[in-house]
């Protein structure tokens, strides 16, 4: 290996020619870091959204009216339903922060609640709940905190009722900056406080959520609701699943069209190079023709080092990639996914990649990168060797 | 040996810059050296070409060693030019890039797989032109006469027996117009064929025997 002709052959096509190679190597670096980019940001996402997804209960049942709230009494409705289990109120909802047009989601809940608790443990792991519900506490987002804290509230905050008096709560916990993405503006408290904060009297809901463990019935259970209440909303956790698909993919295809945009007009940068009349490289190629290389010589040789170009720009610009989204955290990329419209986001991106969308993204590349190089090279190889040395 | 029989060459048949460059040749080629002589255009390079194998002809033979090289497939023709053929090229035909060395073991790339063995070959080619102090040095930065002596070396490496040269001498000065016609020499000695396509006059009085051949308008002329 380490004495082989062609190895050395083709080392001396790279490296002796490493202008010819530069230009092509630095634009496909910067095309494939930028989408790889993108696929790392939108698999982290999900990545995180769908293993959150699976701490969540199978339904939740939402109004579908301008009035947000139910009747409790929906609660025991829904529990005579053949197959539904771990049925749960959620008090969920918007405080808005004086006149500043940002607002805070607050989410009641009921620790001792096991589906909230198998919730609560993945967003902040161990938590004395006998403290918690001690005094008036709460439990908010780091981006909460830093919100407040620029606005001189250190230690607890004081909400306006909608009833006009004022209720303090001081800060029990940061929840970790890991679990931003699902909770970045998000203030936990007692379902109770919940309540008192958002105006919601004691017979009224916000959200019923509930589990179906058999999944044949959970048409049947969606059709029941559905007869049995006007004006709701119900959503299974496959429908969120595709949501957050759709959500993503979305954005994602517009970068992949962007993407191959790109890519095209670059390939056909490069396929005008190679095919260029007076190039260097065709002169090459008649020259190699002309002291005995065969056809298949020749494109042995561009394939390789092709390859070997497509290949290192492809693992430099996903590595580069890879330090940008989850080391850099992927600065201004992340704001076209998250937005900036309530709190400045403070996320930290979870490694996940998606091996079958960087291999698609390897073929999309290559397959055209290479043809590029080999079809001109195919094309001067099979024509006279005096001519393409001209 | 070589036999050319009812050679033909007509560029762009049929259409109407349709061009002959050769017409109706018959040659046959030996031992001894043969010059090729005649104005630009009167079709030397296209004989020298179509005996090496870079391109068909229209019609006609070419033989060598019992070889039908005109109607030989690609495949084999990279074969014959790789074990039959050293071709010297009027404007040397190098990698500007690489170096001597790199240059001149070229042809044995496809055919070898160790390259120190073919390094080993490279050099003593670059010895017997004298070029071998150069090795590692780039073309770009070569004279005239280091970089034709460069392309005899790479036309010798594969120790073929047919050395075909297009005018060889036109780029270079007296001394180095000398030292290549005591190359040729040398391997005219050592038994090889030589086609010389020149209209060089050094060519006319060579000290060694040789047959010499105008060639006209694509025709030989008598």
């Amino acid at each position: 290996m380490k004495n082989s002709a062609f190895l050395y052959f083709l080392s001396l096509m790279l490296f002796k020619q490493k202008s010819k190679h530069i230009g092509s190597m630095l634009i496909s670096i910067v095309l494939i870091s930028l989408i790889s980019s993108i696929f790392f940001i939108t698999s982290s996402i999900k990545h995180t959204l769908l293993s959150t997804l699976d701490q969540q209960p199978d339904f939740v049942v939402k109004k579908s009216t301008l009035d947000v709230t139910m009747d409790s009494s929906y609660i025991d409705k829904i529990a005579t339903l053949r197959g539904v289990t771990h049925i749960n109120a959620r008090v969920y909802g918007r405080y808005y922060f004086n006149n500043k047009g940002k607002s805070f989601l607050i989410v009641g809940i009921d620790p001792f609640d096991d589906m909230n608790s198998k919730l609560l443990q993945k967003i902040w792991g161990d938590v004395d709940v006998a403290k918690f519900l001690s005094k008036d506490y709460m439990i908010l987002s780091s981006s909460v905190k830093e919100f407040l804290a620029k606005h001189f509230y250190k230690d607890g905050y004081t909400f306006k009722l909608p009833n006009g008096e004022f209720k303090h709560l001081d800060f029990y916990k940061t929840i970790p900056t890991g679990a931003n993405l699902i909770s970045n503006d998000m203030v936990i408290v007692s379902i109770d406080t919940a309540r008192q904060i958002l105006g919601i009297g004691e017979d009224k809901v916000t959200q019923i959520s509930f589990d179906v463990p058999n999944d044949a019935e959970w048409s049947n259970v969606k059709s029941s609701l559905y007869e049995k209440f006007i004006n709701i909303n119900v959503m299974d956790k496959k429908e969120i699943a595709s949501y957050y698909d759709e959500m993503f993919a979305y954005k994602q295809g517009l970068f992949l069209l962007l993407y191959i945009i790109s890519l095209v007009t670059f390939m056909m940068i490069i396929y005008q190079r190679y095919s260029s009349v007076y190039s260097v490289d065709k002169k090459e190629i008649g020259i190699l023709r002309a002291v005995g290389w065969s056809i298949k010589d020749i494109l042995r040789l561009k394939l390789t080092e092709s390859m070997i170009v497509a290949m290192s720009s492809f693992i430099i610009g996903v590595f580069l990639a890879y330090i940008y989204v989850f080391v850099a955290d992927a600065p201004l990329l992340k704001y076209l996914f998250f937005g900036m419209d309530n709190l400045d986001i403070d996320i930290k991106l979870t490694p996940h990649i998606d091996f079958g969308v960087l291999f698609s993204l390897w073929l999309v590349y290559t397959i055209p990168f290479v043809g590029a190089v080999l079809i001109p090279s195919w094309r001067v190889a099979t024509t006279s060797a005096k001519e393409a040395m001209k | 040996m070589i036999e050319i029989t009812n050679l033909h060459k007509i560029y762009n048949q049929g259409s109407a810059n349709e061009f002959e460059a050769l017409n109706n040749i018959n040659l046959t080629i030996d031992k001894k050296p043969l010059i090729l002589k005649g104005i630009s255009g009167s079709g030397k390079s296209t004989l020298l070409s179509l005996i090496a194998g870079f391109e068909k002809p229209t019609k006609g033979k070419i033989v060598v060693d019992d070889l039908l090289v005109s109607k030989l497939p690609d495949f084999h023709l990279s074969q014959y030019r790789a074990s039959k053929i050293g071709f010297v090229f009027q404007h040397f035909n190098l990698i500007d890039s690489f170096s001597v060395m790199d240059n001149v073991i070229a042809p044995l790339i496809p055919l070898y797989k160790d390259i120190s063995h073919i390094q080993k070959l490279a050099y003593k080619a670059m010895q017997r032109v004298g070029i071998e102090h150069k090795a590692s040095q780039d073309i770009r930065d070569l004279s005239g006469g280091e970089k034709q002596r460069c392309a005899i070396a790479r036309a010798l490496i594969n120790d073929a027996p047919i050395i075909i040269c297009d005018e060889p001498t036109a780029n270079l000065d007296s001394k180095n117009t000398q030292r290549f016609i005591d190359i040729i020499t040398e391997l005219k000695d050592e038994g090889k064929s030589i086609i010389i396509a020149t209209h060089d006059p050094i060519f006319d009085s060579l000290d060694f025997e040789c047959d010499i051949i105008n060639l006209q308008n694509g025709k030989i002329k008598e």
